[in-house]
């Protein structure tokens, strides 16, 4: 008993595991195999020789008994692959090999030979127990994630609401919020779902005769009203930028006439005039409003980071506009400090010019505009310059504020006459249509009957065909036929299936009518025509929601922004760099997947996709404005891509130093899909100290000194060693930093590193070539990331083996990224097979 | 035994008003949040002082309190308060200090956050990726015992927006229950009357009708299903089911007024002001016998901090202090702000007479986190104070080491009357301490 017990230990804390199994199901599984099943039939299998040959000559001087190096002991794991953990435990020990980290450096090393003979065994085995299990029923059911519900209702319904608001969040899975295990539904889920159908169903279903409330309001400087610290001009407001709600700009007596999305476009411009003040040279000083008297005590400070800034960022930078719903006209709300919801932001430049960004208000709200854009450390607002008092500081300059809404695409919206006719009565052969284009697969009679009864039921009580209408479309919103994408149940919705999945994989969006027709008739399973479905879906424009969803998730880059960098440290760090640090890996996989390029090109494509603000940040010359370009780069450059980018390099930084074991788990999880296990739960882990002199390579060597973490920390550091030239926000630096205002030289920066496989190298871009040169891994890696987005789950070890194949044949061609993903579409593993 | 001097229902009523209003105006210069004149009418559903039924609060801090300035030197009544315990000095006597308790074998630091009320951290691999699968946590299983007779069952609330698996509260399938940090939403919820309640029962029972509806979709569709797709839409259906237990919950209360409290106008605009806010209205809800269970989860993020006019930015950051002597006494700011709002909170209850004493006699207030240490991401020995709910307080309590904390939680579960002695990893009860 107490031998399989620590099978299942292997399974949680063999650090090196590519997949792991929760520990209970382990249990439990390896539990009933040796109740039911002692695994004769296996043992006479060549994989069970092969198995044994090899192990006996490499691994078990280590992994036995007496050593159990890395908690893990080869003498103990059985042969059956029929069990998946069992299999698992193996695909780990194959993989570790073939990439040679296992044996480990200085023990001899398995020839070329032996590997193969064992890898054979071992594929050959896997399938013929896939041959043997393909009947067996796996998770085909899978709710639509967030994006991909909103992005359903947009398209079908054209509302511009979204059907994800205030949902629970989903759980992430390695980055992932779609995967079919975790895509929960609770009944707090359930619950404000049904509430936001309820809204989207309110705003599809008008009556046909019911005025149009789409209008377009504009405020000028004689109807916009202000706070404290704006300074109103005749054609101009100047607002204070502040953290503080305070000083902000309202339209006066604005009130949203629906719930629904509205455009807010802002005449603005934006500049720091202390700034400008010191730069010009002419003589300020700060006074004390109420008092007016002058106040010098921060004016030091204040030049020191104005001009820090100025050095810093050379430009103009964008600076933030926060927009913000208040259901209270904002007047009425104590005169000065409304709350209210966030609800929209807009960049806001030296130049005045329109800048334009979608809310959404719920009926009745209004809405007020403040300035963030300002440093989080706070100034005086007022100065004296050439003797008279002036607001200064980060100031917004507003002319004008236009209001163009509700958003809809048809007004009426189409539905209620469809639905019903003069009579009342609703029309069932359009409601078939509609449900079916809902549930993106035909709809049986009794199911439109069952829609239907609501209707009538609601018609009984209120005889409003408008009620009954909206809880209908309630109905099909909360249907489970809308909110999950289903597998096959037989051969008829085999091309349904198929419709619905490349369509949520490569558009995250729901099918088309073109789609839909091709699977009504069954040519989407011919190869010739789904291989041009997929083209046509990659070329279309709503491939960038793919390409969005994907990276944010595969890239964890919803975490950009979780953190404010430690001002003190990074002061230039805002917003408008956050922003675009977003944008910047989504740009890269968009253009490598456009192009079909390499997809190698991920990692160094030679050039890199950015704007100014990234540009100054990243030190590159000569790009001007906020529109993202390709620029051409060095080969020695360490930018253009991922590992180069300021998104990683932030989101893996805790804001304010930089974390070599957290970068070096990225590298393993996104670049390898080889995620180290945590800690094991008897370590407490190393608390951070700055104030000696010691660097975080000195402290994590400290910790690499003691046997058991020195199992996973020589995996995992290494790669992250190799960043160290990057700061928490991912600028370059050679020293650390220091001083009170960090911005002394510090010890120079390390970046040496040494792969497991024994390559030495330093800094990031022999670590780059490093990475490279075991290539193989990483498409494989991205190819099963691929995998794990369309189907929402982890690949069986089985389709593991077909996706390897599929890079293996990708890598013997162009090895382009969209050649990669065609194939996918075109195996029959997105067919679940 | 009632006090010949307890004023009548309008008085009573006034005086929640007041003392709504005026203790704030002291203490909080977003006191325009609340409007000044108290509302007070008919229907108030409440007579006479609250009574005094056992009551449980629970308020976990995500970010932990800075072990330096949080334990005493000393054990027993006579210790010297720390920095962080300085706030609620003139409270002394309502509670007590717990060292040495945590829960054995929960790391992970940050995970360690949803275990505070569980004491257990279940990772589960997903493929490679680890989900926490957690337990019922303690305020759920009081609000099992306790919840039944009142309008919710249990709150959840914020100091600001918390995210799943930060969650205080889970229920007992191990999912997470959604806080409510909006103070403007929590008000509404609680203290806001349907205009027509003829109308919002006409919406509920059609919202049920719709449910019932997809339900006897879902059971047509799954008939059709493998058994993992089952399994699924299991989940679905009993979501769904929930929901319409609620309504049915919500249709009964429909004829019931909520009670009468002075008018929130707006939203706050600083951390501590939201959470000062949202413990005003937590007090409101206990008094008037809205429910008898909350959490208050106090996360890492959220409005701004502001300590004066002074902005304090980047709380994590923060806590990552590094042994930065100018970063901790940073850091040490912002949680004596926390001291304070729990200070303000204790007084408040124990403002509010109940027929045998006060508010906080009979409500336990649990205030601590699952992170012993945030800048080493440490789960041992965690910040542990427990106030009120009849106790015999006004000492610093040191374990044995590595006591569980779930021994606590048993003490305190047998206090509210739930007959259970053990809970997740306890290995007793820790009543000896606590004269219980």
């Amino acid at each position: 008993m107490r031998g399989f017990q620590n099978i299942a230990l292997i399974f949680c804390r063999w650090n090196t595991c590519r997949f792991h199994v929760p520990l209970l199901l382990c249990m439990t599984m390896i539990l009933a195999v040796s109740a039911t099943r002692p695994g004769h039939a296996a043992d006479n299998s060549t994989f069970a020789v092969e198995a044994k040959k090899f192990t006996q000559k490499h691994c078990i001087s280590c992994h036995d008994s007496r050593k159990e190096k890395g908690d893990f002991r080869v003498d103990e794991l059985s042969v059956d692959l029929m069990d998946a953990a069992t299999a698992i435990a193996w695909q780990d020990v194959l993989d570790l090999v073939q990439v040679g980290e296992m044996p480990p450096e200085g023990k001899p090393q398995p020839s070329a030979e032996e590997l193969k003979v064992f890898v054979d065994a071992f594929e050959r085995e896997v399938q013929r127990i896939a041959q043997e299990q393909s009947e067996h029923d796996e998770l085909q059911i899978r709710r639509l994630s967030r994006s991909a519900m909103d992005n359903t209702v947009h398209e079908l319904l054209g509302t511009r609401l979204n059907l994800s608001d205030n949902l629970p969040e989903d759980t992430v899975v390695s980055g992932f919020d779609n995967l079919a295990a975790t895509l929960g539904q609770s009944r707090e889920f359930m619950k404000v779902y049904q509430r936001n159908a309820r809204r989207i169903a309110n705003d599809v279903i008008v009556r046909q005769n019911s005025s149009d409330p789409r209008r377009k309001r504009t405020y000028k400087v004689s109807n916009l009203a202000s706070g404290s610290k704006v300074e109103r001009g005749k054609r101009e407001l100047m607002v204070w930028s502040s953290r503080g709600r305070v000083h902000c700009i309202w339209p006066e007596k604005f009130k949203a006439p629906r719930t629904g999305v509205y455009e807010i476009t802002l005449d603005a411009a934006q500049s720091n005039t202390v700034q400008e003040l010191i730069l010009a040279g002419k003589k300020w000083e700060f006074v004390d409003k109420k008092t007016g008297k002058s106040n010098t005590s921060q004016e030091k400070n204040h030049q020191r980071i104005v001009l820090q800034d100025a050095e810093k960022l050379r430009h103009e930078r964008l600076r933030h506009v926060s927009i913000n719903a208040v259901t209270f006209p904002v007047e009425q709300v104590g005169g000065t400090t409304p709350g209210g919801r966030e609800i929209g932001e807009i960049p806001v430049g030296p130049e005045m010019e329109s800048r334009t960004v979608e809310v959404e208000l719920e009926k009745g709200e209004t809405f007020f505009i403040h300035a963030v854009g300002a440093s989080p450390r706070q100034f005086p607002a007022y100065a004296k310059v050439n003797g008279k008092e002036k607001l200064v500081g980060e100031l917004l300059r507003v002319k004008r504020v236009t209001v163009e809404g509700p958003l809809t695409q048809d007004w009426p919206p189409p539905f209620y006459d469809t639905l019903v006719d003069e009579n009342q009565k609703l029309q069932y052969a359009p409601l078939r249509t509609f449900l079916s284009l809902l549930f993106r697969e035909p709809c049986d009679d009794e199911t439109v009957r069952l829609y239907a009864s609501i209707y009538s039921l609601v018609m009984k009580s209120e005889k409003s065909p408008t009620a009954g209408l909206r809880r209908l479309v309630e109905a099909a919103l909360c249907s489970p036929r809308f909110l999950y994408v289903r597998g096959p149940s037989g051969d008829e919705d085999e091309a349904f299936s198929l419709a619905n999945r490349l369509a949520y994989f490569l558009w995250n969006s729901p099918p088309d009518s073109e789609l839909l027709s091709l699977a009504w008739s069954k040519d989407l399973l011919d190869p010739d025509v789904l291989e041009r479905q997929v083209n046509r879906l990659l070329a279309d424009d709503k491939s960038d929601r793919f390409v969005n969803d994907f990276t944010e998730q595969w890239l964890s880059l919803r975490k950009v922004g979780d953190m404010l960098p430690d001002p003190d440290r990074y002061p230039e760090y805002d917003r408008e760099l956050e922003v675009s640090m977003r944008r910047e890996p989504e740009l890269l996989f968009r253009e490598v997947l456009r192009t079909n390029s390499p997809i190698d090109d991920l990692l160094n494509p030679g050039y890199a996709l950015i704007n100014e603000r990234l540009a100054i940040h990243y030190g590159i010359d000569g790009v001007k404005g906020e529109d993202f370009r390709k620029v051409r780069l060095d080969a020695w450059s360490p930018r253009g891509g991922l590992l180069g980018h300021a998104s990683m390099l932030t989101i893996t930084s805790d804001g304010t130093r930089t974390s070599p074991v957290v970068r070096g788990v990225w590298v393993l999880e996104n670049l390898f899909d080889s995620p180290p296990s945590p800690p094991p739960a008897d370590v407490e882990p190393i608390e951070p100290d700055v104030r000696g002199a010691t660097t975080i390579r000195e402290m994590l060597a400290k910790h690499r000194d003691v046997a058991t973490c020195n199992e996973c920390h020589r995996r995992i550091d290494p790669w992250g060693f190799g960043l160290e030239n990057f700061n928490a926000v991912g600028q370059w630096r050679n020293h650390y930093m220091k001083g009170k205002w960090h911005n002394q030289k510090g010890k120079p920066v390390d970046a040496t590193g040494r792969t497991p496989q024994g390559k030495n190298f330093n800094g990031v871009v022999e670590m780059r070539s490093a990475i490279l040169s075991q290539s193989r891994r990483f498409h494989s890696a991205l190819a099963a990331k691929l995998f794990l987005h369309a189907m929402g789950r982890e690949p069986s070890v089985a389709q593991r083996h077909a996706i390897d194949q599929i890079v293996d044949s990708n890598r013997k061609g162009k090895g382009g990224l969209r050649d990669l993903i065609k194939d996918l579409c075109a195996s029959p593993l997105l067919r679940g097979k | 035994m009632p006090s010949p001097l307890l004023p009548n229902r309008r008085q009573c009523l006034r005086a929640a008003g007041a003392s709504l209003t005026l203790p704030f105006l002291a203490s909080f210069p977003g006191s325009k949040t609340w409007a000044r004149q108290p509302v007070a009418g008919p229907g108030a559903g409440q007579d006479g002082p609250t009574d005094a039924a056992p009551r449980m609060v629970c308020m976990g801090v995500a970010l932990s309190m800075y072990p330096g300035e949080w334990n005493p030197a000393r054990t027993g009544s006579d210790y010297e308060a720390p920095k962080l315990i300085k706030p609620l000095e003139h409270l002394r006597k309502e509670f007590t200090l717990i060292s040495n308790a945590d829960h054995p074998g929960v790391t992970g630091g940050h995970k360690g956050t949803p275990a505070f009320l569980s004491g257990v951290y279940k990772p589960e691999r997903i493929g490679q990726a680890i989900i926490v699968r957690n337990q019922i946590t303690l305020d759920q299983v009081a609000a099992r015992a306790l919840g039944g007779k009142t309008r919710y069952a249990s709150l959840q609330l914020g100091a600001a927006d918390i995210g799943p698996n930060d969650s205080l509260s889970w229920n007992e399938k191990g999912i997470p229950l959604p806080a409510m940090a909006d103070p403007l939403e929590l008000y509404r919820e609680l203290f806001v009357n349907e205009k027509s309640p003829e109308k919002a029962a006409r919406s509920l029972s059609q919202g049920r009708s719709v449910l019932d509806l997809v339900n006897a979709d879902a059971k047509r569709l799954s008939s059709q299903l493998s058994s993992a797709d089952k399994q699924r839409l299991d989940q679905y259906m009993t979501s769904v089911r929930g929901v319409e237990t609620d309504i049915s919950r919500q249709i009964e209360w429909l004829g019931t007024p909520k009670p009468k409290v002075a008018r929130l106008k707006d939203r706050p605009t600083s951390y501590h002001e939201n959470l000062d806010t949202v413990l005003e209205l937590a007090a409101l809800a206990l008094q008037t016998g809205l429910t008898r269970v909350i959490s208050v989860g106090l996360p890492g993020n959220g409005l701004p901090i502001m300590a004066g006019k002074q902005r304090i930015g980047n709380y994590h950051g923060q806590s990552h202090h590094g042994k930065d002597a100018s970063v901790v006494a940073q850091l040490v700011e912002i949680e004596t702000m926390h001291s304070k709002s729990l200070a303000r909170f204790l007084d408040r209850l124990k403002s509010i007479p109940t027929t045998e004493g006060n508010l906080l006699d009979c409500t336990q207030v649990l205030f601590g986190s699952g992170l012993g240490n945030a800048s080493s991401h440490s789960n041992r020995d965690l910040p542990i104070l427990l106030a009120g709910g009849g106790f015999q307080h006004g000492k610093h309590v040191r374990l044995k080491e590595k006591t569980p904390l779930c021994n606590l939680f048993v003490s305190m579960l047998q206090r509210l009357g739930v007959e259970q002695d053990a809970f997740a990893g306890s290995t007793g009860n820790v009543n000896e301490f606590l004269g219980a």
